[in-house]
Order: C-alpha cells, then sequence, then structure tokens
C-alpha cells in the first residue's frame, strides 16, 4: 500500500447535488488547463518548464507519479522527466517489451488506461515496485512526430476517468508542442554553432594562408639573395658552407610554411594526369636508401596504368610521409607493405574524422595503402594523429600526417586510418582515377632547347625584395631586365619597349593594376607576348576562373634559381598554347643561356 | 520472529531555566525506558528558552542520542497544551521496529527543492535500506516556498515514503524560529529525519474548514504572494468576497486567520492557505507555499466546533494505519489555537481522548507537512497526524 490514505467519509466530503458536481467537475477542469497553458507559455528553459508541467499534473490530477518517457535503443523508454519517482529509477531504461502499455501507446497513438498496475506484467518492473494501482499512459505528440509517452499512476484506487483522459490527451499535445519546439530549436542552435565554427575555421584558415603566402614572399626575396650570393663567391670559399646551410634552412621553413598551405588545401600545385604506379615506384626508389636496414620495404603494384589527376611532387610527397611514419614506428625489425590496387565507389570507406563529409566524385578510386607492424596506437595518439604539429617523436614536427590529410583533401580524396597498439597501422589513401579517355598522362617534360638568356624582359612586382632579387636571377641568365613597381607603370613601360621584349614576368596582386589587367593590356598592344604569372597562392585558385588572357606559365612563390629558369624555359617554348592545362615545368639539365 | 516493540517516553517541563527545562522534561520522558537504549529524541519547545542550553540539558540526560525538533506556538504532550511561552515537550523513544537517520543544514537560501533532495538523500543514507519509510520534516517556516523542499524530498522518497511534520514557529511573531538536530540549533533550517519502516507508514490530514461563496481564479502570483483574484487585486477581491470592507494591513491578521484560502482538489476536498500579510499594492503574502496561477481558491470560514470536529477522525484513521502502534505524532497549526481560543487545549485532549492508551506528542507548527496524493505536500491550519 502507499503511504497516503484517502479519508472515505467525512463533513469535508458532504454529498453534493449533480448540477454541483458539473459545476465543480467544470471548474476543475478550467484550473487544470490555465495552470498547464500558463506554465507553457512561460518563456523558461524546456527543463523548467517539464519540471513544473509534470508538478502540475501531478497536482491536478492527484497523481503520485508522473513521468514523460522518450523512446530509446531498442524496445526500451528512458526517463525525460518524472515527479515521484526515486531517483534510482531515472537512469535506469524503462523496458518496453512488445506487449508494455508503453510501447502499445507509442505504435498506437492511443491512451490505455489500467487498474491494478502492480500485479499488471505489462507495466514495467520497476514501476509495479512502486505499488502503482491506476495509471494512464498517453501519446505526446508534436506537430510531425511522436516526441515521447506520458504516464501518470495513483497509487491508491481511484481510477482515472474519461473525462480526465480527454483532457489529459489535449495536455500532453501541448506537452509535445513545447518538446517539439525544443528540440527544434536545439537542432537549429547546433547548426549555428557548427557553422559558427565552420566560419571561424575558414577564417583562421585564410589568415593562416595569407601568413604562410607573406612569408613565402620572404622566404623567396631570401632564397634568391642566398642563391645569387652563394654565385657571387669564388669556389671554395669558407662562406659557401655557410650560405648552404643558410638555403637549406630557408628551404626548410618555406617548406613548414608549404606544408601549412597544404594542410589546408591551399597548397595544391599544378595538377595533371600522372600516373601512380610509376609515382609510387619512384617515390619509393628514392625512399628505400633513406630507410634503416631492419626495415623490409614491400610493393605490391598492380601492371596496369593508375592514372589520377594530381601533381606528382606531391603524391610522392604523400607516400613519402606515410612510409617515413610507419619506420619511425618499427622500433626493432619490421616491415612495411605499399600496394595499389582499383576500388569502386562503393568500396571506399573513409575514416568520417579524417575525411568528414566525403562524397565520391569518380566511378573508381586508386587505393594506396601503406601497412606497417610497429608499435601501433592507442585510442588517443589515433585521434590526434592527423592535428598539426602533433607528435610522438621527440624530433618530431608533426606535420607529416596533416600534409598528407590536407593534400589528399584537395585532390578530392579520402583517407582510413586504422592502428592497434602492438600490431601495427594501416593507411589507406583513395583517390579518384581518371577514365581511360582523359589520362593523357604527362610522362615527359620537354626541355627546350630554345635559347634563353639574352634580350630584354619585363618583371613586375609591387615587393621591391622579390623585384630586386628576381632582376639580379634575370640577369645572371643573361637578360637586360626593366622592371616596374605596379601594373598601370607596367604597361606604360610596355607600350614604349615591347617590340624587343621576349617576355614578361608579372606578380599578380599589385596595387592600380593587378597581374591579370596588366597581361590583357599587354596581349592588347602585343597579342601573344610570352607571359609568366607569379603568385604566393595556389595555382589552382589563381588560374581558375575565366580570363580572356593566359600566361604561358604559372610561376609558384617562393621561387630560387632554378624554379625561375624553369619557367623561363615554358615561357619561352614553342607554340605555347593559351587556355591549355598548365603543367608545371620541371628544371631541365643543362640551360642553354 | 517477531520485531522489537517500539516503547516512548513523553516528558515536559515548564521551568524557568532552559537547562533545567531540558532536564526535567528528558528525565521524565525517559523514567520508563532506563534498561532500553533510545534510538530518538523528539523536542518541541517555546522559542522563549535560551536554546542551546535547553538541548544541553535534554542532553545531559539521554547522551549523544540522535535528536531533532524545532521550536513551534505550544507543544502537545499526551493530550495537554502548552500554550504559547509554555515550556517544552520531550518524546524519547527506542528503535523497536524501526530505523533513523538524520540530516540537516542551516542558513539556506536559494534553491529549496535542491536542499530538499539533499537532505532526504542524507538522512535516508544514515537510515539504511528498508521497503517502506516516512520522512519527518522541520523547517523554518520562514525559508519560502515550503512547498519546493517537500518536492525535493519527494524526487528522492517517491510514493512509496510517508511525508509528514511542521514548519517550526515563534508564537506568531515571525521573527525567528529554530529547528534541532542534536545539540545544534539551527535558523533558517531544516531537518529531516528518516524513519525507515518494515510497514507503509500512513499521514492522515484533516483542518475542518468550509467553503464560502463561489471560488475565485488566481490570475497571478508571485514569490509567495498571491497578486491578483479574478483579474483583480487579491486583497480587494478577498476582503469582497468577506464583504467586512477594507481591511487595514495592521489589522489583517486577525481576519485573515479565520478566513484562510482553500486551494480546490481533484477530489473536490481543499487545501488549506493562510494568508499572512495584506501587502501595500494590495498583495496578500501567503504562510508557506502560494498557490499557482490558474489555481481555484474558496475563501473558507471554521468554527472551533467545525475545526476540533476532525480530531478524533484524525486520531483514529492514524493508529489504524499502524499495527501496533506505540506514539501518535500530531502537527496542528498555529492558526487553529488562534482561532480556538480559550478552547485550543480541547484539540489536543480530543487527540489523546481517541488515541486512548497510545501517549500523543506533536506541536503547532506554522505551517503542516503532509503529502496525500500527488505532489502536494504543504498545509496551513490544519490537523496532521502519523502513527508508529
Amino acid at each position: 500500500m502507499c503511504a497516503n490514505h484517502p479519508l472515505p467519509h467525512s463533513a469535508d466530503h458532504s454529498p453534493r447535488e449533480p448540477i454541483v458536481e458539473e459545476y465543480q467537475a467544470a471548474l476543475r477542469d478550467t484550473t487544470r488547463l490555465t495552470r498547464l497553458f500558463t506554465i507553457l507559455s512561460e518563456p523558461s528553459s524546456m527543463e523548467v518548464v517539464l519540471d513544473r508541467s509534470l508538478s502540475t499534473l501531478s497536482e491536478v490530477f492527484s497523481s503520485d507519479v508522473v513521468a514523460l518517457l522518450k523512446a530509446g535503443n531498442a524496445e526500451s523508454f528512458v526517463v525525460v522527466k518524472a515527479i515521484g519517482l526515486p531517483e534510482e529509477l531515472l537512469q535506469k531504461p524503462l523496458s518496453g517489451s512488445a506487449s508494455s502499455y508503453t510501447l502499445r501507446v507509442k505504435q498506437s497513438r492511443a491512451p490505455v488506461t489500467v487498474s491494478l498496475a502492480r500485479e499488471d506484467p505489462r507495466v514495467d518492473r520497476h514501476l509495479r515496485d512502486l505499488d502503482l494501482d491506476c495509471a494512464v499512459w498517453l501519446p505526446v505528440l508534436g506537430s510531425q512526430e511522436m516526441e515521447g509517452v506520458l504516464m501518470l499512476a495513483r497509487c491508491r484506487a481511484e481510477p482515472f476517468q474519461a473525462r480526465d483522459v480527454d483532457l489529459l490527451m489535449a495536455m500532453a499535445y501541448r506537452i509535445g508542442l513545447v518538446v517539439e519546439r525544443a528540440r527544434v530549436e536545439q537542432e537549429r542552435k547546433s547548426l549555428e554553432e557548427r557553422l559558427l565554427r565552420a566560419e571561424k575555421a575558414e577564417s583562421l584558415s585564410r589568415m593562416a594562408g595569407a601568413i604562410a603566402h607573406e612569408f613565402n614572399n620572404i622566404f623567396s626575396a631570401i632564397l634568391a639573395s642566398l642563391d645569387l650570393a652563394r654565385e657571387s663567391l669564388p669556389h671554395g670559399h669558407e662562406a659557401h658552407v655557410d650560405l648552404a646551410r643558410a638555403l637549406e634552412a630557408t628551404r626548410k621553413a618555406a617548406g613548414v610554411s608549404g606544408h601549412m598551405l597544404a594542410y589546408l588545401g591551399q597548397g595544391l600545385q599544378a595538377r595533371s594526369s600522372v600516373d601512380l604506379v610509376v609515382e609510387c615506384r619512384e617515390a619509393l626508389a628514392a625512399l628505400k636508401p633513406t630507410l634503416p636496414a631492419r626495415i623490409d620495404l614491400r610493393s605490391e603494384f598492380p601492371p596496369q596504368l593508375l592514372p589520377v589527376k594530381a601533381n606528382a611532387a606531391q603524391v610522392r610527397q604523400i607516400l613519402n610521409n606515410l612510409v617515413t611514419n610507419s619506420a619511425e614506428a618499427i622500433e626493432t625489425a619490421g616491415k612495411i607493405v605499399i600496394t595499389l590496387r582499383v576500388l569502386g565507389a562503393g568500396e571506399v570507406t573513409p575514416s568520417p574524422l579524417l575525411s568528414p563529409g566525403f562524397a565520391a566524385t569518380a566511378d573508381k578510386y586508386a587505393c594506396i595503402e601503406v601497412a606497417d607492424d610497429g608499435c601501433g596506437m592507442d585510442r588517443k595518439t589515433l585521434h590526434n594523429a592527423f592535428d598539426p604539429f602533433f607528435t610522438t617523436k621527440f624530433a618530431g614536427r608533426g606535420l607529416g600526417l596533416p600534409v598528407v590529410q590536407g593534400t589528399v583533401r584537395a585532390h578530392e580524396g579520402a583517407i582510413a586510418l586504422a592502428s592497434e597498439p602492438g600490431l601495427g597501422t594501416t593507411v589507406r589513401v583513395f583517390l579518384p582515377l581518371l577514365e581511360a579517355s582523359a589520362a593523357n598522362l604527362d610522362t615527359a617534360v620537354a626541355s627546350n632547347p630554345s635559347a634563353i638568356g639574352h634580350g630584354l624582359v619585363l618583371v613586375v612586382d609591387d615587393d621591391p625584395m622579390i623585384l630586386g632579387t628576381t632582376r639580379r636571377m634575370l640577369s645572371r641568365m643573361g637578360y637586360e631586365v626593366i622592371t616596374a613597381d605596379d601594373g598601370l607603370e607596367a604597361v606604360e613601360l610596355f607600350r614604349t619597349r615591347m617590340e624587343g621584349l621576349r617576355f614578361v614576368l608579372l606578380d599578380l596582386t599589385m596595387p592600380r593594376m593587378d597581374g591579370w589587367q596588366a597581361l590583357t593590356a599587354m596581349r592588347t598592344l602585343r597579342p601573344g607576348v610570352p607571359a609568366i604569372l607569379a603568385s604566393g597562392y595556389d595555382e589552382s585558385q589563381v588560374m581558375g576562373g575565366d580570363h580572356g588572357e593566359r600566361p604561358q606559365t604559372f610561376l609558384q612563390k617562393p621561387y630560387a634559381w632554378e624554379e625561375l629558369k624553369a619557367a623561363v624555359t615554358k615561357a619561352l617554348a614553342p607554340s605555347p598554347i593559351p587556355g591549355a592545362d598548365i603543367a608545371r615545368a620541371r628544371p631541365s639539365g643543362a640551360l642553354a643561356l | 520472529m517477531l520485531p522489537p516493540k517500539l516503547r516512548v517516553g513523553t516528558g515536559l517541563s515548564q521551568l524557568r531555566d532552559a537547562f533545567q527545562a531540558g532536564v526535567e522534561a528528558a528525565k521524565l520522558a525517559t523514567r520508563h525506558l532506563e534498561n532500553e537504549p533510545l534510538a530518538l529524541v523528539l523536542v518541541f519547545s517555546t522559542p522563549r528558552y535560551d536554546l542551546p542550553r535547553l538541548l544541553a540539558g535534554v542532553r545531559a540526560v539521554t547522551g549523544n542520542v540522535l535528536l531533532v525538533g524545532a521550536t513551534g506556538s505550544g507543544e502537545i504532550v499526551r493530550g495537554q497544551y502548552l500554550g504559547f511561552g509554555g515550556g517544552v515537550g520531550v518524546l524519547a523513544m527506542t528503535s523497536g521496529p524501526y530505523r533513523f537517520g538524520a540530516a540537516s543544514a542551516g542558513q539556506i537560501v536559494g534553491d529549496l527543492a535542491t536542499a530538499g533532495q539533499a537532505l532526504a538523500r542524507a538522512s535516508r543514507e544514515r537510515a539504511g535500506p528498508s521497503p517502506h519509510a516516512a520522512a519527518l520534516l522541520l523547517t523554518d517556516s520562514m525559508l519560502g516556498d515550503l512547498q519546493q523542499f517537500v518536492q525535493g524530498v519527494y524526487r528522492v522518497a517517491g510514493p512509496k515514503v510517508a511525508i509528514v511534520g511542521g514548519a517550526a514557529g515563534d508564537e506568531q511573531k515571525f521573527v525567528r524560529s529554530s529547528v534541532f538536530h542534536d545539540g545544534a540549533e539551527l535558523e533558517k533550517g531544516a531537518v529531516v529525519l528518516w524513519i525507515g519502516s518494515q510497514l507503509p507508514l500512513r499521514v492522515v490530514t484533516r483542518h475542518g474548514w468550509e467553503p464560502v461563496g463561489s471560488p475565485q481564479l488566481v490570475t497571478r502570483a508571485e514569490g509567495t504572494e498571491i497578486i491578483e483574484l479574478g483579474g483583480r487585486s487579491a486583497a480587494a477581491a478577498y476582503e469582497a468576497q468577506l464583504g467586512q470592507g477594507e481591511l487595514p494591513p495592521e489589522r489583517f491578521w486577525n481576519t485573515s486567520i479565520l478566513h484562510p484560502f482553500g486551494l480546490l482538489q481533484n477530489d473536490g476536498t481543499t487545501v488549506i492557505r493562510v494568508a499572512r500579510k495584506k501587502n501595500e499594492h494590495g498583495s496578500l503574502t501567503i504562510q508557506g507555499c502560494v498557490p499557482a496561477v490558474g489555481s481555484a481558491v474558496h475563501v473558507m470560514k471554521g468554527s472551533p466546533e467545525s475545526l476540533l470536529s476532525v480530531t478524533g477522525e484524525v486520531a483514529r484513521t492514524a493508529l489504524e494505519g499502524s499495527e501496533d502502534p506505540a506514539v501518535l505524532l500530531a502537527f496542528s497549526c498555529a492558526a487553529r489555537a488562534m482561532i480556538l481560543g480559550e478552547r485550543a487545549p480541547e484539540e489536543p485532549a480530543r487527540l489523546q481522548k481517541a488515541a486512548g492508551e497510545v501517549p500523543t506528542f506533536g506541536f503547532y507548527c506554522c505551517a503542516e507537512f503532509a503529502r496525500t496524493s500527488g505532489v502536494l505536500g504543504t498545509h496551513n491550519a490544519t490537523l496532521t497526524a502519523m502513527a508508529l
């Protein structure tokens, strides 16, 4: 028996006329509705509104237990809010066996009333233990879907009347609307937060990109100056060693900057159709001598071509970083197996954390798999492995895997990672395969026998450091160099000297007139004049879009001697085709000056 | 094997010296229990004593036995009524078939529900597990909305635990009241006594008030005030219902104590709410727990006879809830004593008469706790009882 005792007969319960009873009932219903609607209209949190609503239902319907239940896993229900349920029951899911009233109401969306609930097996055992007598279950419906089940119960033999149940249905519906509204609001807030985070991330990404770009410009000037200084010193001068170190350090710094851009997906270099098998074979050939003897490096490559649209250097870098990571995970002796295979789009199974929102853009994918039997990663390391600057190695920089991730993302690929402590790690990189007809593999870069190193050239850049160093490099190459520090000035200078110019080298971002505008103006004056467009931003960003005139080649900043030479070679190559897919020229061997 | 029988003893003192009064009352309460280990001591007292000394006096006799209690507006000891400034009553008991645990807090501010939960949890833990239980609540009457405290306790206890008790008073001065836990006097405090039992414990409430006129809807309420009734200023609506003209604030209490509100319940009964004060802007301060917006309230009327008429039935019904009752705990209201006036001693006397050999013990509170159905558990001007 419950703890309370209703007094059956007393002066407070004098018999009343039917009309008075009806009046009392109408008043009771009015106060019930008024009380609940007042609470539901309050601008409080859902937590507070539900709490007060259930308390009110308990009071106005004299219910010892009132509980709002929500469907949980399988057929169980969890308690969202309750009055009268001892707190140790609040955390326990209520079983919703196939015959339970809670499940029945959920499925039928119709109320159920019972008596002798304590003996009814269709009542949850935990509720039966409370010695409940009469109970009613009601569907809590929102405007579109079921939001839960409301249960009221009494410890005494006082069944819920039909009139009460009708009123409770109306109340349950309104509670459902409140719950639905709160849920929708929560989802909206969650989306807003995600959007805000994404915007912040993008903003940070833009800032990081801008910083990296700025550094690129500076590194470009440093590299060029160091190159020039080294060239001007006699062979064997003791300063060569220092300059070599400085060059190497600057290249490393430029590398970090470049890696940051790569991680951000902004470091995409020029892409062309490359054969993954060839690139991976070449990369492994270069890697193998650098690995310790304890590492057994194996590869399993298919006989056919695997054409992908990618930047060859970046593909090699992906493999380089993954193999290096694997090698560092093998402490005594072990093996690393690199496998290439073709998969259908449906077989691509990326890790959601590493490739969120991945959607296949090709029918087939090439899979580069790097598997080692090294020490493996624990859960925490696994979670952080692709975070920039996270490293478990004392001397590690923590950029290898993030660069892989950024590069793969920029190539519209995906990554999967599996690892277990003591059992090793397997990384799979998925890159969209080109269709055979589209694969026009760029396996050779013709070296241009054209003479370079003579004649007049125009260099335009608003950065005086870059302008100065580029002029010096081109002068070393044998050119006579004239310069301008913005597009407008450059066009004016071009107008007067265009006949003798061999090519123009234009920076993209300049005041008064940018590189594209200047190029258009110059080609109007002299159609087809060879041009090189230089920028610290990635090529795909710069060269994408619709431009009437296009340069012969793109020169990525920061650039040093070799890169500049290659660009000049490309610009002066015979019959450059404006608008064609621009491939980045590899440095040729001997340079005819 | 039958559970041990609960044995109790009661004592009272009206000595002026607090320490001596405590000693005297405790000695009387324990005189037939010398060979039995005590498990619980209840102390109800006038607030006029030096309370720490009073408790010291009690514990000088009982030792460090668990002690809970409160100040009130008159004590009930075996049918005897100690009126305002009357003295102290002590109930000593063995454990019998019960297990006791208590928790308390002083200087409670803010969230009473959380306080109620915490004290219920702690007291239950100290009592240990049992299939049934009762929670005896003693709180300072001026903590705020005491219903929140009861709800907090109910969240922990659930429907199988009876809730009973009273709010401490200071003989209707509403300045300072205290609760006791062991040797400590707590101001703005609360104490929960958990009584673990093998069998259900029954709480009974009755009041004897009757409705006057038509019910009115509470249309605005905040904190402990009713601001509007039926869209009108609460005080104006109340006075209009009484038909006694405008009541000056300084004399409002004399009238409102005779005409409390009755909050209409699902089964047609009423739960009593006393308006303690009429405020400047026409709102009414309710003692203990204000009716929520949307509630229907009646203005009630009562007479000494109507109030006294319920006592016998309360006692009998409460005793029927216990197989072998050893004591009848009673919590009545200071407002009832004021209305009964010179007939106030009749209420405890009638209680005792109906209880027969079972001693009665309790006090006159500033609000009564008794959960009968649903979550509502606070009352005014009501007689509640539970038998152990």
